[in-house]
């Protein structure tokens, strides 16, 4: 305790808020031997006696000046922060006051490596055997305890004057809230847990059922945001410098929730309130990337291909060079965009340094330039898996229509000239039987097809302007424009 | 599995409980790594964006990065000779005789006669005037 | 369900009759043996808190309400009695399903009992079917308050929150409730028939049937069904089915069947409220590995959602399917479908239209019209001057010409033209007809929007 408030102390007196953020980081996996030292061994009343000396007599504390509101909100704090210290070295198997903690039938205590952002890797076994067992260490209990935390902070900023230098305090606590929130459910999930069942519904809730943690996380995650959007403080002294830290987590929230409309409405109320939110440029880079990646992947999912493209162009633009998974991800959404809003593919030059990128899009983009229907449907088929998990399938699908413009296309190029009349300059030959293009068609896909499909996909071409001209279907011919009868191609 | 282990203590044998049925799991499960990771820091400086690295390797532009959909350059004189030739299509096979005869709506009787003659639209037509 | 003020005020400021209750609880005259003060305390905590989250503080009687050790002691006696009760399996008649390309929901109730034959089921008390008057129901609740709303529920929720602002989550500190004891009730009613009520308090276990007779009443109900065709009457009883499994926590294949078979009754009355309920559950059940009919029902689950135009939940359907299931029939036909319309194939389409497997026709019915203006308006920018009208019937799946031409007139009646022995569309002089009408078909669709 003494560390942590000593680290606390200088982190006042400096109005250092991510310092201070630092304070409440519950990494016990960098830390472990500052955290066990932290939780002692487990005593209550003598964690009290410490945090009474260090707050109350001290004299020390004297060197920071902490009114009495926020003295007690920081002393509850902390003492909150024990008891979820306690319950996380627990569940992680690295307490040392025995009776408490994680251990296999033969009493050795296994640690297994936390990863953040990833809930739950490998585990599994262990923690169905310690359900089983009856175990008293979990990660619900981390989850309550620290979510008894996380009201806790926000408490300080509504009763206990808490200042906006401060913030970095509330997203470090949201954050860690919502890894226990996916966690704790991911435990109840193997457990068979039907607690989550509520006896007045007429039906179960499946959602509820599989994320009763982070749907109440989320509930704590959007009181986060509205004690920081709706701050009427002046701008200097405002929590709305928080914002964007709770806007984000709640992203990733409601995306794992897979519900995106709740998304949308913290953007409709952020774009609402923008006149008192400060512009998004004036925050870190970071917070400024990750909202415009999920405010392009939102767009991106409503087919605003247009809008998607903007925001993800500019998460790309600013992400830090060596994030490789953030570009990545980013990529994963900006080429399928770029493929329907301006037909463009990214180059062999782009996706160089993401191997995975290049399994996924090379193959597709090798087939639309080749204008190879049937490379393409193979493309699409074996990235299938892949391109669904990721949501990109719908779009990469439309691709499609790429290919068979690039063939009609050629076929139109391939008609050659029609003979110049009095030595006017040669123009294309315009009017091409639909057998031309069947043919193209069965040469390229290698199935069969008939003429009122062939028809029907040129109809198509015609419809979305990706070719200029008309079907005369009496004569069995299309009628391409003179001029541009593929517009944007140069022919 | 822990039910395979000797059970050394009678509370192992809660675990002997069925275990979650194994079904096959769907193909495209969806995949919890997929998320936007944290930054290791808040802020940086703009020479340390993607953007300045691109430009810098670039001349200048990030327009080296994406290409046309199209590619002029292998189009062989070979495809407009296939296109003259229509490969015999199995699909050519010959016009339906009926419309649809094997879409049986229970409830529906089909009264119309088919082809229907010009009077019936007309009839048809006037109806909608009325 | 009160408004979110009504619920806020009753955080702060509870009737007297709750403190009354609470009182008696705790009196030493209500004690009963074997029932702990901490059993008492969290089972009262739970009935105060879903009284309150019901807004209903102030409206139940709660002088009547029976004490917490009361409620345990009696669903401690029902797990005993249950315990007990006699355990047979009964195998269902298997008939085979009608070769009717478009088949009724009628056709899968009967066959799709075969699982039955493992599933055991407890028999209760002598049941005669005399002894209940069947009451079909009149009112049409169970048509109006479909889910067609667009928000999830905890989207609902959320901004149900959000309305309230800061008030609302004071109230929200609170330590976590214990976790309930007591395990789901067991109900004792003997009833085939019950009418649906929407659950304002906890179940009493005499409103609730046992899982041996909910076969008894599902068996009834697809005869009546056969028999009566009331649908109003039919999805009251499925719905108070429904609920009676859900109190009890029954998750099994006679459950599964139970969602099956109201799914397909909705499906073939067009309540798409109702059966994306089912569906819901069918797909949450289907994940938790309970048997029975995925295939049919994903399918229908692919069809439902290019209906309702909901890409993401599209994405969710296919991204469920295995790699086997895709193969199958009835997937790979829904998978078809959507593909087609995805690269505007509405030659493909209508072909898929003609052959649609199980009842996944009335689904596509939903949406037929709306892709027919899709199509037109399609081909009156590509086809220039006209079509035969024949090309239009065909390529777009109409039974005739005359339907053909009547859809035509019904939005612009100088569209088509005599000529000779047949008629023709003028597509060039359709313009925005078409195109229009398309917009506002599919304008419609995203303002229902979905689950």
């Amino acid at each position: 305790m003494d560390g942590l408030i000593r680290q606390f102390r200088v982190a006042y007196a400096t109005t250092n808020g991510e310092q201070l953020a630092e304070t409440l980081n519950p990494d016990v996996h960098a830390h472990s031997a500052k955290f066990r030292a932290i939780w002692g061994r487990g005593d209550h009343r003598s964690m009290t006696a410490d945090l009474n000396f260090l707050f109350h007599q001290d004299q020390a504390r004297l060197s920071i000046r902490l009114s009495k509101e926020e003295t007690s909100g920081w002393y509850a704090i902390y003492a909150v922060y024990w008891k979820a210290i306690g319950e996380i070295l627990a569940v992680e198997g690295l307490r040392n006051d025995s009776k408490v903690g994680r251990f296999t039938d033969d009493g050795i205590s296994i640690a297994e490596p936390m990863i953040h952002g990833v809930p739950l890797p490998s585990p599994l076994r262990q923690i169905t055997r310690f359900r089983a067992n009856q175990t008293k260490s979990s990660w619900a209990k981390v989850y309550d305890a620290w979510k008894e935390l996380t009201l806790l902070v926000v408490r300080g900023y509504t009763n206990h004057d808490f200042e906006n230098w401060t913030i970095p305090c509330l997203y470090v606590t949201g954050k860690h809230l919502r890894l226990y929130a996916m966690r704790a459910d991911a435990e109840r999930g193997l457990s068979n847990d039907n607690s989550a069942i509520d006896d007045l519904q007429d039906d179960f809730d499946p959602q509820a059922e599989e994320n009763k943690c982070l749907e109440d996380c989320a509930r704590h995650l959007n009181r986060i945001f509205q004690i920081c959007a709706s701050d009427r403080a002046p701008l200097e002294e405002s929590r709305k410098w928080g914002v964007y830290y709770a806007v984000n987590l709640l992203f990733k929230t409601y995306f794992k929730l897979n519900s995106e409309p709740l998304s949308k409405n913290i953007l409709r109320v952020i774009s609402a309130g923008r006149s008192d939110i400060p512009p998004i440029d004036k925050f870190p880079k970071s917070q400024q990337v990750t909202f415009k990646y999920y405010e392009g992947v939102l767009a991106f999912l409503e087919e605003n291909y247009v809008e998607a493209e903007k925001h993800l162009e500019m998460a790309w633009l600013m992400c830090h060079k060596d994030a490789q998974r953030n570009l990545e991800l980013i990529l994963t959404y900006l080429i399928p965009c770029r493929l329907l809003t301006t037909h463009t593919l990214p180059s062999a030059r782009l996706l160089e340094p993401f191997p995975r990128l290049q399994k996924l899009f090379t193959p597709l983009a090798r087939a639309i330039k080749k204008s190879d229907l049937r490379a393409f449907d193979i493309a699409l088929r074996d990235g299938e898996d892949e391109f669904i998990k990721r949501r990109v399938y719908l779009t990469l699908e439309r691709g499609r229509d790429i290919v068979l413009r690039n063939l009609l296309r050629k076929v139109f190029i391939a008609g050659g000239f029609e003979e110049a009349k009095d030595g006017a300059a040669p123009v294309r030959r315009t009017r091409i039987p639909i057998t031309e293009f069947t043919a193209a068609v069965q040469i390229s896909s290698g199935e069969a097809i008939d003429s009122d499909e062939v028809e029907c996909l040129m109809a198509n071409m015609i419809y979305k302007n990706l070719m200029k001209g008309y079907i005369a279907h009496e004569r069995g011919t299309v009628v391409l424009s003179k001029s541009g009868a593929f517009p944007g191609t140069k022919v | 599995m822990a039910t395979d282990k000797p059970a050394d203590k009678p509370a192992t044998t809660s675990e002997a409980k069925p275990e979650q049925p194994t079904q096959q799991k769907s193909t495209a499960a969806l995949e919890e790594d997929d998320e936007f990771e944290d930054f290791p820091v808040e802020d940086w400086p703009a020479e340390e964006t993607e953007s300045a690295a691109q430009t810098a390797s670039g001349n200048g532009t990030t327009q080296h990065l994406w290409e046309e959909s199209w590619d002029d350059d292998d189009t062989s004189d070979d495809f407009s000779a296939q296109l003259r030739y229509v490969p015999p299509c199995p699909s050519h096979l010959p016009l339906q005789t009926s419309l649809h005869p094997h879409r049986v709506y229970p409830q529906q009787t089909h009264t119309n006669t088919y082809p229907p003659t010009s009077e019936e639209l007309k009839k048809v037509e006037a109806s909608k005037r009325r | 369900m009160s408004t979110p003020d009504q619920q806020q005020q009753q955080k702060f400021d509870w009737p007297q009759s709750v403190r009354n209750y609470v009182q008696r609880t705790f009196q030493a005259s209500n004690e009963i043996p074997g029932v702990g003060r901490e059993e008492k305390e969290s089972r009262l905590k739970e009935i105060i808190r879903s009284e309150q989250e019901r807004g209903t503080m102030f409206s139940t009687n709660w002088d009547e309400m029976p004490l917490p050790q009361q409620l345990i002691q009696k669903e401690r006696q029902q797990a005993l009695m249950a315990a007990v009760d006699p355990t047979t399996t009964q195998p269902k008649p298997h008939s085979s399903a009608t070769n009717s390309k478009k088949r009724k929901s009628s056709d899968f109730s009967e066959s799709k009992q075969t699982n039955g034959s493992t599933v055991p089921w407890r028999s209760t008390k002598a049941l005669s079917l005399e002894d209940r008057v069947s009451k079909p129901a009149t009112d049409k609740r169970s048509l109006m308050d479909g889910p067609l709303t667009g928000k999830s529920k905890l989207q609902k929720y959320v901004e149900k929150r959000q309305r309230r602002g800061d008030g609302g989550y004071q109230s929200s500190y609170r330590s976590p409730s214990p976790p309930l004891s007591s395990g789901p009730i067991v109900g004792l009613n003997t009833t085939l028939e019950k009418r649906y009520l929407r659950l304002t308090a906890a179940p009493k276990p005499e409103d609730v049937r046992p899982e041996g007779v909910l076969h008894h009443t599902l068996d009834l109900l697809k005869k009546k069904w056969r028999k009566e065709n009331n649908y109003n009457y039919i999805c009251d009883q499925f719905k108070s089915l429904r609920q009676d499994l859900t109190v009890q926590h029954i998750r099994n294949e006679f459950t599964v069947s139970v969602y099956e078979i109201h799914a397909r009754i909705a499906l073939e009355k067009g309540d798409l409220g109702e059966y994306n309920q089912c569906q819901t559950q069918l797909r949450a059940l289907y994940r938790a590995g309970i048997k029975g009919n995925p295939i049919e029902f994903k399918a229908y689950r692919i069809l439902y959602f290019i209906h309702t135009a909901n890409r993401t939940a599209l994405n969710d359907a296919i991204a469920d399917l295995t790699t086997a299931e895709k193969e199958e029939p009835p997937v790979k036909h829904a998978l078809n479908v959507r593909s087609a319309l995805a690269l505007g194939n509405y030659h493909k389409f209508f072909q898929l239209y003609l052959d649609v497997p199980n009842m996944g026709a009335y689904l596509m019915d939903m949406f037929i019209k709306r892709e027919r203006l899709a199509a037109l308006a399609n081909m009156c920018k590509a086809f220039k001057p006209e079509l035969k009208l024949r090309y239009v019937t065909e390529e777009l799946a109409f039974e005739s010409d005359a339907e053909a031409a009547q859809f035509i007139i019904d939005y612009d009646q100088e569209l088509l033209q005599e000529r000779g022995d047949h008629i023709v569309f003028l597509t060039g002089k359709a313009g925005q007809t078409f195109e229009n009408a398309r917009a506002q078909a599919f304008r419609r669709v995203d303002l229902k929007g979905q689950i």
